[in-house]
């Protein structure tokens, strides 16, 4: 066993609600270590659409979380703009769908405190040229994207420069408890197969979609219901405005444009195990038919991939029966498992969205608090202070500008032509982590392998750089074999027209010119 | 106005190149006509016959005795593959392929991988790993798609040779180059000859260098002769991803072929569907620019590529074939192709011919796992030539009744 640690607060779950505790604890000066069994936001997190909801999706269904968003919405914008594209949204109905819930729209946006200004259709398509033409009333909502891998870089970025500790690819293995009282874990680092000894104060489960399990670990009780969602994403920018759909929450009711792609999301379906990310072809043919409907043409445009994202549905002890997981509050859920169960430092903050990460965080951290006292000097408040008059929000023109502006001549090359992604940016990256890098983290922060061609030429590029750069090419090559194993999970169900035909070079390449030494590569 | 041609030939493939060649030079009037100029260019000049059943495949020959009867292979069996090969070699034999159906070779590949190909022009076959010695693999810095690096400890971990990864600069080339930048920039004899040095200060005693599939195009022969004199050792080329230089080689090779054997050919025209005939097809309706026209035959030999080319369409519920709106048979996506008999006639659900005058060719073709087998080249060879013996002794019968 390696060396013991120890802080305040232990953290466990790298997505967005695991690192929002730990920015927020670290803020008020605790000392916090995380542990992320895969790496940040390899959970849910870095599987939903890269929706920043406006609220609007659940003013009648849900309007607590209606509220919670609209406030958190404006929040992460003014910590996190650079994770943000400030695309804006519409909430449109289309023929057949119930005029009453469009009419009920306004009021009850105005209820929840959401955003919501009434268009005429026509002003709405001129707003968003691509939007069904057939609209029958429009609203425009605050919506935005974020970029997930860059908005828990940031934060963890942040708690990390206050002394917080992130380790991933770290997995609890078990907790260390005294009498009734939780005083740390035992986490087994999956790279060295070692286990280590974290001792904390209180140990703060942030663990989504898994929160059931890591509890029954401490012997406490937390009812998840897993509902999984499966997305689409085009090849291209299909809107420039997100596009909701102004009926009750369903399938496929919202196109989320985010970066160089749009995302259809989603569908609801309850799952026994969260790790069920499969996705069916019919889910992808349903999710590919309501983008057609909030944007005619979509049916026929590319897809990249698809993917399933499971969330955390909270179910309280003695709540509900079984209803349906669509009707299940959206809204997080904090247990402390000292009254629910007994179990002294250990609390559970699970539920919620990624949009409310912040208020999660607040709320779990304040409850530690509550606990364990607060330090005299808080690590980083002036960071967060420090508002600029216009936030800096991620513009993909700005992005593909300066592209432009160092491509070609004898300054910089291109790795990535899909996502315009320059060699002196993977350099950088490389350096940054002493060769300590896959292509996975350089996919999660610079999207290389993330367009139309999923990797087929882009990742060797990367390959050979890290190599260049530190690592062993055997090492090297076991990363890029597995990173192609992972893009190609995603691709299956959407092999239609020129995707299929990309598929198709990129099984040759890495069967023939790529191919590596020994056993050929084992596509799904 | 129509056109009439004693045959048609849909693309401008490796398939398609055969077919009309075989076809010219036999005598018949052939008309061809191709959407782009096909993907050789994306290939490597390799010759994949047959690299990989269950396990690596060391005689392409012995091989194909065990394929399943539906293969195009076993349909046509191994004699035909073989008069195709030997057709293939003499008809390029400017570009000297190297190798045969006895034996495969084993080529590295861009992440030091062993690639088994029956034939390769000589700069390739000469990078054959069962070789001994040692190797000195050359990267240039600003050539974003070759690591000599990678290339170089993955051949030397799997311990049948030495291998040292250099990598030099292009004196002035500028920080981005392409695989046809750099071929195009070392045709100038005296930009090869400072390469040239720059390697030789950094290679010591390795027997041979192998370098990135770019040496030259046009100029191909005089560019590995020069550096083979500069460097006094063997010089090899290692496949690189498209697009593929050596590829585009014998590409133009086969362009110029077609043209001096009377091949006449429209390209950058797409074939939009077909008129009934008398065996089943009587002309294709081809657009070209603005105008549409009919190609009429008496024989269709379609090549006009499996998915990655256009020749198959995958949709969201069906797969069909582009030109007579065949259906495909369900299966893998590396596998999808028409089913065909022994004379490669398009079989119908019922397992009949549907089409009695036409011959499928090439990646159109279904039966067998191109990507999977290492037999991509090979079939497009093979087929390309049986689509012509069969179209040739049909035009004889015609000739004759006549």
């Amino acid at each position: 066993m390696t060396q013991a640690l120890s802080a305040d607060v232990l953290v466990i779950g790298g997505g967005s609600t695991g690192v929002g505790v730990a920015w927020e604890a670290t803020r008020r000066g605790l000392s916090v270590i995380l542990a992320e069994r895969s790496n940040l936001a390899g959970g849910t997190s870095g599987r939903f659409h890269g929706l920043l909801h406006s609220g609007g999706r659940y003013v009648v269904s849900d309007p607590r979380s209606a509220s919670e968003c609209a406030a958190e919405n404006k929040a992460l914008r003014s910590i996190a703009p650079q994770a943000i594209e400030d695309t804006g949204g519409l909430f449109v109905s289309l023929e057949g769908d119930d005029p009453a819930y469009a009419e009920g729209f306004p009021l009850a946006c105005e209820r929840a405190g959401v955003e919501a200004v009434a268009m005429s259709p026509a002003e709405a398509r001129s707003a968003e040229p691509a939007v069904n033409p057939g609209i029958q009333a429009a609203f425009w909502v605050p919506d935005a994207s974020v970029d997930v891998w860059r908005l828990l870089g940031i934060l963890s970025a942040q708690a990390a420069e206050g002394g917080a500790k992130i380790l991933e690819h770290h997995e609890v293995v078990s907790f260390e408890q005294e009498g009734q009282r939780v005083l740390g874990a035992r986490l087994k680092d999956s790279a060295t197969g070692e286990t280590r000894w974290v001792s904390a104060q209180v140990v703060v489960n942030a663990t989504g979609a898994w929160s059931g399990r890591v509890a029954a670990m401490a012997g406490c009780e937390v009812e998840i219901l897993a509902s999984r969602g499966v997305m689409v994403a085009f090849a291209d920018r299909l809107s420039h405005l997100a596009i909701n759909r102004c009926i009750r929450p369903s399938d496929g009711d919202i196109v989320v444009p985010i970066r160089t792609v749009s995302v259809i999301g989603t569908t609801d379906v309850a799952v026994a195990d969260p790790d069920d990310t499969t996705v069916a072809p019919e889910e992808v043919a349903a999710m590919v038919a309501a983008a057609d409907q909030l944007i005619p043409g979509a049916g026929s445009a590319r897809t990249l991939r698809a993917w399933a994202g499971v969330r955390p549905l909270y179910r309280p002890p003695g709540g509900a029966g079984s209803g349906a997981t669509r009707t299940v509050s959206r809204a997080h859920a904090l247990v402390d498992h000292a009254t629910q169960d007994g179990v002294e430092a250990f609390v559970t903050i699970t539920g919620g969205k990624l949009t409310t990460l912040r208020l999660m965080a607040e709320e779990a951290v304040d409850l530690v608090v509550a606990k364990i006292g607060l330090p005299a000097t808080p690590a980083f408040v002036e960071a967060l202070e420090e508002k600029p008059a216009r936030p800096a929000y991620f513009r993909l023109p700005d992005a593909l500008a300066h592209r432009e502006s160092v491509w070609g001549g004898d300054r910089d090359a291109v790795v990535c032509e899909c996502e315009g992604v320059l060699r002196s940016d993977v350099v950088a990256l490389v350096a940054a982590a002493r060769g300590r890098i896959g292509i996975g983290d350089l996919r999660r922060s610079l999207r290389v392998g993330m367009g139309p061609c999923q990797g087929g030429f882009c990742s060797y590029r990367c390959a050979g750089l890290i190599a260049e750069a530190a690592q062993a090419a055997e090492a090297v090559t076991e990363d890029l074999v597995e990173f192609w194993k992972e893009r190609f999970k995603g691709t299956a169900t959407v092999s239609f027209g020129a995707q299929a035909r990309q598929e198709i070079l990129d099984r040759w390449l890495y069967a023939s010119p790529l191919a590596p030494p020994g056993e050929p590569v084992a596509l799904p | 106005m129509n056109r009439r041609a004693d045959a048609v030939v849909v693309g401008a493939g490796l398939a398609g190149s055969i077919a009309a060649c075989r076809l010219a030079q036999a005598g018949a009037e052939v008309l061809l006509v191709a959407a782009g100029e096909g993907s050789m260019g994306l290939a490597p000049a390799w010759l994949d016959v047959l690299g990989r059943m269950s396990g690596p495949v060391s005689s392409p020959l012995a091989g194909m005795q065990s394929l399943p009867d539906s293969h195009p292979y076993a349909r046509m069996g191994s004699g035909v593959v073989q008069e195709a090969v030997e057709f293939f070699s003499s008809l390029v034999s400017s570009l000297d392929y190297r190798g045969g159906l006895e034996d495969n070779m084993a080529l590295p590949t861009s992440l030091g991988g062993r690639h088994l190909c029956a034939m390769a022009p000589p700069a390739m076959a000469a990078g054959n790993l069962d070789r001994a010695g040692s190797v000195a693999i050359v990267g240039i810095g600003a050539m974003r798609d070759f690591s000599a690096c990678l290339v170089a400890q993955n051949l030397s971990a799997g311990g049948a040779l030495s291998a040292q990864g250099v990598t030099v600069d292009f004196a002035g080339a500028g920080a981005d180059l392409g695989n046809l930048d750099v071929a195009r920039r070392i045709q100038e004899p005296k930009l090869r000859a400072q390469l040239g040095a720059e390697v030789l200060a950094c290679i010591g005693g390795a027997e041979r260098v192998g370098f990135p599939a770019v040496l030259g195009l046009g100029a191909h022969q005089e560019v590995v002769g020069d550096l083979e004199r500069i460097l006094g050792r063997e010089v090899f080329e290692i496949a690189t991803v498209p697009p593929s230089v050596p590829g585009l080689r014998l590409s133009s090779a086969l362009a110029v072929l077609r043209r001096t054997l009377g091949v006449k050919e429209v390209i950058g025209a797409r074939v939009t569907g077909f008129v009934p005939g008398p065996g089943g097809v009587g002309g294709l309706r081809v657009r070209a620019a603005s105008r549409s026209q009919i190609y009429e035959a008496d024989y269709f030999v379609i090549a006009s590529g499996g998915v990655l080319g256009g020749g198959i369409e995958v949709g969201h519920q069906a797969r069909s074939e582009t030109i007579l709106g065949l259906q495909i048979p369900e299966g893998p996506l590396g596998s999808l192709g028409v089913a065909v008999d022994n004379s490669l006639r398009p079989l119908g659900p019922s397992g009949d011919p549907v089409f009695q005058n036409v011959a499928f060719a090439g990646a159109t073709v279904g039966g067998a796992d191109p990507i999977g087998e290492l037999s991509s080249q090979g079939i497009c060879v093979a087929t390309g030539y049986l689509a012509a013996e069969v179209v040739k002794a049909e035009v004889a019968k015609v000739a004759r009744a006549k």
